[in-house]
């Protein structure tokens, strides 16, 4: 089984279901990208995983524990930590003290060195720390919004769209970023738009159409199938 | 020798008792910005908040001074004041816990809370009717003034005196310390620090695992604290009337709203300017002006803006300028 395994999810907003039958799975140390046309399910079934919808079928499990009927706040112990695409970050906080507020559920002694290690991989938000994260450029935001993620040392790391809104520029660093923290070992799951560079990062792919799986293969492979070209990568 | 002789009327007409005024509002509006920050709402049953931990307060205070406790020259409500703030915490809690914690769980709209809050103060309001009545209490004692007006005219030299009342004194201290003491609290401690990122955004904060319920009950504490100690401080420098502080809640939400809602320096900050604007507006000028002018001369009519019976209708004022020209407040706060 892997590292975390949602299976079988269906689900929505109360009345008809968004996503159905819906698998999503990620190994530790991999990058797994859900990707997809607009309107397809993605930041629903990101959620269905993170416990902020109620899955009417299916199962999470993290690391062989099943999480299903968790709130998410619980799941957050557990090793989950999410990033979601809008309002991601304590405006009116500074960022250091927005990366305290990620390591809030810690009780342990070594936040300092888990905020000197934030610091490391993202040496702009040590310049600006005492800067509320409300001033901060886009990009910047959303390097404080995964640091801030990143305080609990999660196992599982999910990002909603973390390049919505920045330059390309700023995209290629973000990925960047995504695969080094990958490599400490971190599992990483995320919803990407730019659904081309993200594969291409990707160790495992998700094509998502209308709430349901459509493709699922490594990001090379789903890169060479001519059909997610055409219909997806646009060309 | 004239120009001083002005200031010092001056001094001892608006800017002491304003001060003093101005401390006792900036208590208030920050109890009322801290439950907006956290709770959203506008709390109407602020003022009967204040005005049931001054009740506890007297009533301790009456049972000291009858068993002859007393730490002349300080007032002996300092020493009940403690208790007048629990009983505002037990207070605000239980009324929280039996009133507003249904509206939060059914994820009310904010003008609901804020009606409910109405209710709620109608509520206290009647309690506080029922145990100490409706009329003026006296309980200030100890050392009335720091200063007398003779004795600083003489000290001075002038014709004009600065009287400073000891209760203007201990309001002013109180308020520096317990104002410094909450924004330590809320940009150092972890706890403060909770609190602010929950009243930035309440999803995010449970994200990151702050615990909303506990962070409310830190925000009622904070606020009925800083109410105890506000009604308290005012029912020391003037006096207890129960009625009083059904009034009061309007010059604190102008100071509140003129500050800026949700911010604690905007709301300091706009209860001194509503304070001050307040005895201005109604301070008569006329020996100011005749110091000032030329010898012998005094100008015919009072010189007083507004009779002392229309004082609250310089915060209605200030409230329906600031929410024309500018809702957002002095420091940038949210829009109600």
């Amino acid at each position: 089984m892997s590292f975390l395994s949602a299976t079988g999810m269906t689900c929505g907003y109360g009345g008809a279901d968004i996503i159905h039958d819906c698998t999503i799975t990620v190994e530790q140390g991999e990058i797994a990208v859900v990707v997809g046309p607009n309107g397809a399910g993605k930041s629903t079934a990101m959620k269905a995983v993170f416990g902020m919808l109620d899955l009417r079928e299916g199962t999470v499990t993290l690391n062989g524990k099943d999480i299903s009927k968790l709130a998410p706040q619980d799941r957050v112990p557990q090793g989950m930590a999410f990033v979601p695409q809008n309002r991601n970050v304590f405006v009116s906080l500074t960022v250091e003290e927005n990366l305290e507020m990620g390591a809030f559920i810690r009780e342990d002694t070594e936040i300092e060195d888990t905020k000197e290690q934030v610091f490391a991989l993202f040496p702009i938000l040590a310049e600006k720390r005492n800067q509320p994260a409300g001033e901060l450029s886009g990009g910047q935001r959303q390097q404080v919004a995964v640091g801030r993620a990143l305080m609990t040392r999660p196992d599982l790391l999910m990002l909603d769209e973390p390049t919505a809104g920045v330059s390309p520029i700023v995209m290629d660093e973000l990925f960047d970023k995504i695969l080094e923290i990958a490599k400490t070992g971190v599992a990483i799951l995320m919803v990407e738009q730019n659904a081309r560079q993200a594969l291409e990062i990707a160790d495992h792919g998700f094509v998502m159409v209308q709430g349901r799986n459509r493709f699922t293969d490594t990001g090379e492979a789903l890169l060479a199938n001519e059909e997610v070209r055409r219909s997806f990568l646009g060309g | 020798m004239e120009v001083l002789n002005a200031l010092a009327l001056f001094a001892n007409f608006v800017v002491v008792p304003a001060t003093a005024y101005g401390a006792q509002l900036a208590l208030g509006a920050l109890g009322v910005t801290i439950i907006f920050g956290i709770l959203k709402f506008a709390n109407f049953s602020h003022g009967e908040l204040m005005s049931f931990g001054t009740m506890i307060t007297i009533l301790v205070t009456w049972g000291l001074q009858g068993m002859g406790v007393s730490i002349a020259p300080l007032p002996t409500a300092l020493l009940a004041l403690p208790i007048g703030i629990l009983a505002a915490i037990g207070m605000a809690l239980l009324t929280d816990r039996m009133v507003f914690r249904f509206y939060r769980r059914q994820r009310s709209n904010p003008i609901v809370f804020a009606i409910v809050s109405v209710g709620v103060m109608f509520v206290l309001a009647g309690l506080i009717r029922i145990i100490i009545g409706p009329a003026d209490q006296s309980f200030a004692d100890g050392q009335r003034f720091i200063i007398g007006a003779f004795e600083s005219r003489d000290l001075l030299g002038l014709d004009e005196g600065i009287a400073i009342k000891q209760s203007q004194v201990i309001t002013v201290v109180v308020a520096l310390v317990v104002v410094t003491w909450l924004f330590w609290f809320l940009q150092k401690t972890r706890s403060g620090k909770a609190m602010r990122a929950y009243s930035d955004d309440e999803d995010l904060a449970l994200l990151c695992g702050i615990n909303p319920e506990r962070v409310v009950m830190i925000a009622w504490i904070i606020a009925a604290s800083l109410a105890a100690i506000a009604g308290t401080l005012y029912g020391l420098d003037k006096t207890y009337k129960p009625f009083i502080f059904l009034q009061i809640l309007l010059p604190i939400f102008a100071a509140t709203i003129l500050g800026g809602i949700g911010q604690p320096i905007g709301a300091i900050l706009g209860a001194f300017i509503v304070a001050f604007s307040e005895v201005m507006v109604t301070y008569a000028f006329k020996k100011f002006l005749a110091y000032l002018g030329p010898e012998g001369w005094a100008p015919d009519g009072l010189v007083q803006l507004l009779s002392t019976d229309y004082k609250f209708a310089v915060s209605f004022i200030i409230l329906v300028a600031v929410l024309l020209i500018r809702p957002t407040g002095i420091i940038r706060g949210k829009v109600i």
